[in-house]
């Protein structure tokens, strides 16, 4: 029983959760980010663009800038790799989107397998993040790389568990039957496979405490150094996309995806909130955290962050024979 | 299955597009400095090459044993959609394995004084 119209996952595609809402996601979030950052630390954050809407059209300038900074394609680099690897990833970070269902027949691409599908292809973001960082051929991508690899093999396991541990609530990947089924939301169903989610969102979308792959003090911008211009935005505006998608998993697996509301429209507008409730805390740790070393972060997944994932699928499995959903 | 094809065909032209417009817009004075290597301001020098601590390897290792069983258990959670008794203590038993794994080898490849 799908709410399905031609026209409704035509929406999903070009509105939201598709390409309207990713492109509209990357500028309030970078936005959101500095204003909030400089918040904490008693600054004003950008104001010298639009100071009567408190800078929100500061992104864009930014985004007009590099689209008038020169391109510069190193002579050492294979140019046609070095050209697509950044659309690629960009397009691999938004893929995941097109699984989850962000109202009732608001879903891009239908499968009762969908939220599995979904966190299967997050994980392979990294593949393309790693491809990139070789094909600019570079000491510091090099160390990038390194660091994205070691740091999914610290993250991977405790964010598969964690979905172990709600699809075993739910008996089901099916995006729409998951969130019909959370008449009590995950997160208080199984709180510790929320925050091993949380956690492994942080690290797989390198935000502070994490933020160790692009590291500026130590490694420029690791995979992302040899990019200027609007190949830059390609490939490192596709870390916000990467959150984007998170944000929208963890509110359907998590906060009960679109409830209360019933139809298409409210409902998107309950995601987005839920979204942002889920996108914003991540926006500001950069102001909170100091960063780890990689041999930290590798010790914390596998020790502390494996353990809660753990404890997270056998706590459902006590849920289920106990008879509470 | 047209709207998946449409939101990558879209998403792909939309990049595409700003870069070409970057391309056509942009001022062009090529340089043989700024087409160089990135090395920090210096001339680039050596190969692009970093030892990697074999203490890395080891979760290298480890990610890819638990991994697979990982993705093994998501299959049994979406099999029936019922825990029985049987699927219960199947996912137990591994978990107690790849906890007992890990505690038995953390410790050695964790160790960064053992290692640099």
């Amino acid at each position: 029983m799908m709410p399905f119209e031609l026209s409704s996952d035509l929406v999903a595609a070009l509105v939201f959760p598709g390409v309207l809402g990713i492109l509209g996601f990357l500028v309030v979030a970078i936005w959101a980010e500095r204003k909030l950052v400089a918040r904490i630390q008693w600054r004003y954050g950008p104001l010298y663009v639009s100071k009567a809407i408190g800078g929100f059209l500061q992104p864009i300038a930014d985004l007009v800038k590099l689209v008038f900074s020169e391109l510069v394609l190193p002579r050492h680099t294979n140019r046609a790799l070095f050209l697509s690897t950044p659309l690629a990833l960009f397009i691999a970070e938004a893929l995941p989107v097109a699984f989850i269902a962000a109202a009732p027949g608001l879903i891009i691409f239908y499968n009762p397998h969908g939220l599995a599908i979904a966190v299967v292809l997050w994980l392979l973001v990294a593949v393309f993040l790693v491809g990139m960082a070789w094909s600019e051929a570079d000491k510091f991508t090099y160390i990038g790389a390194m660091r994205e690899i070691l740091l999914s093999a610290a993250y991977e396991i405790p964010l598969l568990l964690s979905l172990v541990a709600m699809l075993l609530l739910y008996g089901t990947a099916d995006p729409y039957r998951v969130v019909e089924l959370q008449n009590v939301w995950g997160v208080l169903l199984n709180p510790l496979a929320f925050l091993a989610f949380y956690i492994s969102l942080v690290m797989s979308t390198t935000r502070f405490p994490f933020e160790i792959p692009e590291a500026e003090p130590e490694v420029v911008l690791g995979p992302y150094t040899e990019y200027g211009s609007t190949l830059f935005i390609l490939s490192f505006g596709g870390t916000y996309v990467k959150l984007y998608a998170g944000a929208l998993l963890g509110s359907v697996l998590f906060l009960g995806g679109w409830q209360p509301a019933v139809d298409t429209l409210s409902g998107a507008l309950v995601t987005i909130a839920k979204m942002a409730a889920l996108a914003f805390p991540l926006l500001i740790l950069r102001a909170i955290y100091p960063r780890y070393r990689i041999d930290q972060a590798l010790r914390f997944g596998w020790s502390k962050l494996l353990a809660l994932s753990i404890a997270a699928v056998i706590f459902s499995i006590a849920l289920r024979f106990a008879g509470v959903i | 299955m047209i709207a998946f094809a449409l939101f990558l065909v879209l998403l792909a032209i939309a990049l595409g597009a700003l870069v070409l417009v970057g391309y056509l817009l942009a001022p062009k004075s090529p340089h043989v400095a700024k087409e160089r290597r990135f090395e920090a301001g210096n001339p680039p020098f050596g190969e692009v090459k970093r030892r990697l601590l074999m203490q890395y390897v080891g979760y290298i290792y480890m990610v890819t044993a638990i991994e697979a069983s990982a993705g093994l258990m998501v299959v049994v959670a979406l099999w029936r959609g019922v825990v029985s008794l049987d699927v219960a203590l199947a996912l137990a038993t591994a978990l107690a394995l790849i906890a007992i794994y890990v505690v038995r080898y953390l410790e050695k490849v964790a160790d960064v004084k053992k290692w640099s």
